[in-house]
């Protein structure tokens, strides 16, 4: 009885795992046909949710996607990230690493499916795709799904707006009144969404939208209106005249908290106590300290169709250069290819300012080529430009048609009476939550692919360095002259230059093992036969950099003969041998 | 035993029981060690009002202690911290922090120091990086910044691989002479044991630096020895990013987040006084209307500045006023960060300064000094040094170096802490003058009080009730920056209402900002019931008053 359940449950679970036979399926170009882990993605996870979906990738793939916790959060849960790289060949954590996230801002929650579906894309695509089997071989991808895992759960179970919490769970006294998180939203009608409330008011400045009930429109200067609007919905909970002013999951800016040109609050908005005083991103700082391979990063935020690269100051312009600008324009300028309505632009001068933001410290601190892409755009209602910005009167108008045409209502709380303890009778409605800012559910994968195929790009670019020639010359009186050629034949280089300018990362360091060595030097210029000795261990010779799309040559001087070997050991661009 | 031996030994006993151990007669700075038995013994004998606390422990294993002085509602008393060890090499500021707690609780039974520990809280952090300071303490000693943990400081991909060497064996790591005609130092015309750098267009013959071997061949000499990170240049204000001992960004260590994570979590902290290289005690920062006005702030606020001048003003008149004081501020720095980035009144003092060295009256004791024409600090040292008696410099001695072949190279210098802390004699003196600073920096602490309030019957059971909300302190409620912080909190004035009163007019809760020294609000409600209100006001960080009122 004991066996026939045992494999009763193993059939179940095949069942589960094999949604379709093989022969019921017609490959379409460019996806997994039949993948062993079959994921929805017209649909949002909980943090939970998509550990799931990791943990159940590891167990389908067990040579291609590792999971592992990189740290508690606040609330004690266990931070996940998944490392996805063909485990049977080479030393996965010295490969080239590309580290992607999502969901720092909690809000934000897109980019932890984003993360998620290019960890499936990868692990279900390599059984058929060389493409992939090769970027597998010489790469790895660390992926953390969500950063900001409790405030996640916090969105979408807790009474929350589109734009709430945006931090994570720690309590903060917003009004510095000495009580936290003492005023937050209610959802005073019990219909599990947090909306807007209106009062009727001969002297309000609003009106009802005549070709639309549900909006409100603000009257011209002149004319009068019918209604106020009173905010979002809640009460005066501490009794200080203020309504919804100090709530849980209060504000902190998780993406004001990294260690690169960090400023304090009063300088920047958002900032907690010192970097990395948020305890996700401490995870995060660690898990990265700890993988010196990282040469790219991408992570995920909403919204506007933006891929952003830094500086996020303007105080911090120096920070990058001509050299590194061009290897962000040659990713970032096809992202704005593959990626229609996504604009590539920088942070400080296209954006706005922001100080110790996590991009920067990837790149200021750590000399990792980094993109923070802003996903979703209203764009993709009707495959529309709008003037005046995503924020603008025509987009407000068109999310209206959008929802009522294309998700066909259920998006809007209809405007309801409620008798509110303090402001007497008002009205509650207005858009849900998981409309205005997170993908439309049957936007979610065409959005998904092409910001994956934007960061495997990226990733396709981190170095990839080649040992391509080793040239012997005989120097008479038992000297030998041994020239070695190391290239790199992507864009990245092994260094950036802000990289080398602040020795962040180690040099690259190129031996010859097995032989005499009498002398060693870089060659700066092999046809006028121009070098620089190194005195100091002469085997093993340091190089600032292998730069993108270039080579450089090294030298021995060596004695007697025999055979040896040139490895060539770069943090960031892996370890080749000859 | 006759009487009269016994009446010695009772004296003895009562004089010993008295001085110790306090005075077991101490003639040297004390090690983490002795520290942290005299807290102990501070914390026991005083249980009332000390309270020791351990908010971290360095990788070493090392405790960093928190002493609290104060009674009553400590959370809720302007507090003032006192730290010590910021900087390792100064191992007077550990002393002198200590020597304030025992000071205070020596005399906790006297009315003046009963009241002041009822209002106020003294957070006591003797030594917040004991790794660094304990170089003091050990069989080699040299001036150290760093804490326990391995760190990379020529940023070459290893970690401490070119540290010192003890080249003439005395224990002391000084400093290096070669010679060589490309270098850029020379002897001092005044005195040729001092070395200074040549002047431009002047040959100078002499390569400096301090005792030890080019370990990985760099051309580099100690550059990346043992340790770590420094705790006064690894803060967030300025960070010096990539310089040795800052770490890879800023509070990227224990030390530093126990110390920051400690404070964060006082809201009643209105001031800190560091001692250790920073100085805005023996002269003000001035005001600078453009670095103030910079989005990333460098210079400090006008009212700050003001109150930094003030308190500077009883500073020199306490301690002493110092001849061409100039304010000291560093990237990273811990005195830097209480006011720039905690939002605090912030002050900082070495609390010593090289004494000046007064040449003879007489002709012929006169004539045996060299003139030192271009005023060099070290021969004035080294003189005051030796006239009264200081053994602070290792003789040059000629050693061999491996590095240097056949050239003559030269051990010597000042020992390794003298350059930064007092023959130990003089601290009794220096620890009393600071001691009287540090209560008088305390009687300037805000203090909101609830004056002249008064009730009128305006009928109907309504009562009208005014009051002042006051700062009787020197200080203001918070500084000017802070108004723009949420790290220090605003004085909140409630209305306690219950049963069925009602407030018919006025604010049952207000948050006021900055009220400064001997400023007012003034504030009136309409109240309808009958019994009795409360009405409070304050922050942790001017103490909280609370006034019961008869409805009438």
């Amino acid at each position: 009885m004991k066996r026939f359940i045992y494999t009763f449950i193993i059939l179940l679970a095949g069942l589960n795992v094999l949604a379709q036979t093989p022969d019921q399926i017609f490959k379409a170009a460019g996806s997994p046909p039949n993948p062993k882990v079959a994921v929805s993605w017209n649909r949002y996870y909980t943090s939970e949710g998509l550990w799931a979906i990791a943990k159940k990738l590891a167990d389908a793939h067990p040579n291609l996607v590792k999971v592992e916790s990189i740290g508690k959060t606040y609330q004690g849960r266990d931070m996940i990230a998944m490392t996805i790289s063909d485990f049977s060949k080479g030393d996965v954590d010295r490969k080239p690493g590309m580290y992607i996230d999502g969901n720092i801002h909690s809000n934000e929650i897109q980019g932890g499916e984003f993360a998620m579906y290019t960890a499936w894309y990868l692990a279900e695509s390599w059984y058929y795709n060389d493409f992939i089997k090769e970027l597998l071989t010489d790469k790895v991808f660390y992926i953390v799904p969500t950063i900001n895992p409790d405030a996640r759960n916090d969105y979408m179970k807790g009474a929350n707006t589109a734009n709430t919490p945006r931090s994570g769970m720690m309590p903060i006294d917003d009004d510095r009144d000495g009580l936290f998180d003492e005023d937050g939203f209610e959802d005073l009608n019990g219909d599990g969404e947090v909306t807007m409330m209106r009062r009727k008011n001969p002297n309000g400045r609003y009106i009802i939208d005549p070709t639309d009930p549900r909006q409100m429109i603000e009257v011209e200067a002149g004319q009068s209106g019918e209604y106020e609007m009173l905010g979002y919905e809640g009460i005066d909970n501490d009794g200080d005249g203020q309504i919804n002013e100090d709530r849980v999951g209060g504000y902190y800016d998780p993406n004001r908290d990294w260690g690169w040109n960090w400023q304090p609050e009063y300088i920047q908005r958002g900032a907690h106590k010192y970097p990395f005083s948020v305890p996700e991103n401490r995870n995060v700082m660690e898990f990265v300290m700890k993988h010196p391979n990282m040469a790219g990063a991408q992570s995920f935020h909403n919204t506007g169709g933006m891929i952003l690269r830094g500086p996020g100051a303007e105080e911090d312009r120096g920070t990058y250069n001509a050299t590194d600008d061009k290897v962000y324009d040659a990713i970032g300028e096809l992202g704005e290819s593959i990626m229609p309505g996504y604009t590539y632009m920088v942070v400080w001068k296209d954006l706005y300012t922001a100080f110790g933001g996590e991009l920067d410290w990837f790149h200021g601190g750590r000399g990792i080529f980094t993109f923070t892409n802003e996903l979703y755009h209203p764009y993709f209602m009707f495959n529309k430009k709008y003037e005046g910005g995503r924020r603008g009167e025509a987009v407000q108008k068109d999310m209206y048609l959008f929802e009522k045409n294309l998700l066909m209502t259920d998006a809007f709380v209809q405007w309801e009476e409620f008798d509110h303890p303090q402001l007497g009778k008002v009205e509650i409605g207005g858009f849900r939550k998981n409309f205005g800012r997170a993908n439309p559910g049957f936007l979610i994968e065409n959005d998904a692919h092409r910001n994956m195929a934007f960061l495997v790009f990226h990733a396709y670019h981190t170095p990839k360095l080649v040992i391509e020639k080793v040239e012997e010359k005989d120097l008479g009186g038992g000297l030998k002259q041994v020239t070695a050629t190391v290239a790199n034949k992507r864009l990245i280089p092994t260094h950036s230059s802000h990289d080398i300018k602040n020795k962040i990362t180690r040099p690259d360091y190129i031996s010859l093992e097995g032989a005499n060595v009498v002398a060693g030097m870089v060659v700066t210029n092999a046809d006028m036969n121009q070098t620089v000795e190194q005195k100091n261990t002469p085997a093993r010779i340091a190089v600032e950099n292998i730069p993108g799309m270039d080579a450089v040559t090294v030298r021995w001087i060596v004695s007697g003969s025999g055979k040896y070997t040139v490895t060539v050991d770069s943090e960031k661009g892996g370890v080749v041998k000859r | 035993m006759n009487r009269k031996a016994g009446a010695r030994l009772l004296i003895t006993t009562l004089m010993a029981a008295f001085l110790s151990p306090a005075a077991v007669a101490q003639n040297d700075y004390r090690s983490h060690q002795q520290v942290t038995s005299r807290l102990q013994a501070l914390s026991q004998q005083h249980s009332t009002v000390a309270k020791l606390q351990s908010i971290g422990k360095t990788d070493g294993g090392k405790d960093i202690w928190v002493l609290t002085l104060g009674s009553g509602d400590i959370d809720n008393h302007p507090a003032l911290v006192v730290a010590g060890g910021v900087d390792g090499r100064y191992v007077l500021s550990t002393e002198l922090a200590v020597k304030f707690a025992e000071g205070l609780l020596a005399e906790a039974q006297t009315d003046s120091v009963k009241n002041l520990l009822a209002t106020t809280t003294f957070y006591v952090l003797p030594n917040v990086n004991p790794e660094a300071s304990e170089q003091y303490f050990a069989a080699l000693k040299y001036a150290r910044t760093g804490n326990g943990r391995a760190t990379d400081d020529d940023r070459d991909g290893q970690n401490g691989e070119d540290g010192f060497e003890d080249l003439n064996g005395d224990g002391l790591i000084t400093m290096l002479r070669v010679e060589d005609p490309t270098g850029p130092w020379k002897k001092s015309e005044a005195d040729d044991r001092i070395m200074t750098k040549a002047a431009d267009g002047e040959r100078g013959g002499f390569l400096y630096f301090s005792e030890g071997i080019d370990n990985d061949k760099d051309g580099s000499w100690n550059e990346d020895g043992a340790g770590g990170i420094n705790f006064n240049s690894s803060l967030t204000w300025d960070f010096p990013y990539f310089q040795p001992g800052a770490g890879d960004f800023p509070v990227a260590d224990k030390e530093n987040r126990a110390v920051l994570d400690f404070l964060f979590e006082r809201w009643n902290v209105f001031a800190l006084v560091t001692f250790g290289p920073s100085d805005n005690l023996n002269s003000p920062v001035k005001y600078n209307a453009g670095e103030a006005s910079k989005r990333v702030l460098k210079g400090m606020l006008k009212t700050d500045a003001d109150a930094n001048a003030l308190v500077s003003k009883s500073y020199t008149e306490i301690a002493g006023k110092k001849d061409g004081a100039q304010p000291v501020l560093q990237g990273g720095g811990f005195m830097e960060w209480g006011y720039f980035h905690y939002a605090r009144h912030s002050f900082g003092s070495p609390a010593w300064s090289w004494p000046e060295f007064k040449m003879p009256d007489d002709s012929a004791a006169k004539a045996s000094f060299k003139p030192n024409t271009d005023k060099n600090k070290e021969v004035d040292f080294l003189r005051w040094a030796e006239a009264n008696n200081h053994e602070l410099f290792v003789p040059w001695t000629p050693v061999s170096h491996p590095d240097f072949p056949g050239k003559k190279v030269e051990v010597g210098g000042w020992k390794p802490f003298a350059p930064y802390n007092p023959p130990f004699g003089l601290v009794a003196d220096i620890s009393e003058k600071h001691n009287r600073f540090l209560v008088k920096l305390a009687s300037m602490k805000p203090q909101v009080k609830i004056e002249n309030l008064t009730t009128e019957a305006v009928g109907k059971g309504m009562t009208r009730i005014t009051a002042d909300i006051y700062n009787a302190g020197t200080l203001a409620t918070m500084t000017e920056l802070a108004e723009k912080t949420r790290w220090v909190r605003l004085t909140r004035v409630e209305m306690k209402l219950s049963g069925n009163q009602q407030i018919v007019s006025g604010d049952k809760v207000k948050l006021l900002s900055a009220i400064q020294g001997g400023d007012k609000v003034s504030m009136s409600w309409l109240v309808k019931g009958t019994g009795s209100v409360t009405l409070s006001a304050g922050s942790a960080q001017t103490g909280i008053d609370t006034q019961t009122i008869t409805l009438k």
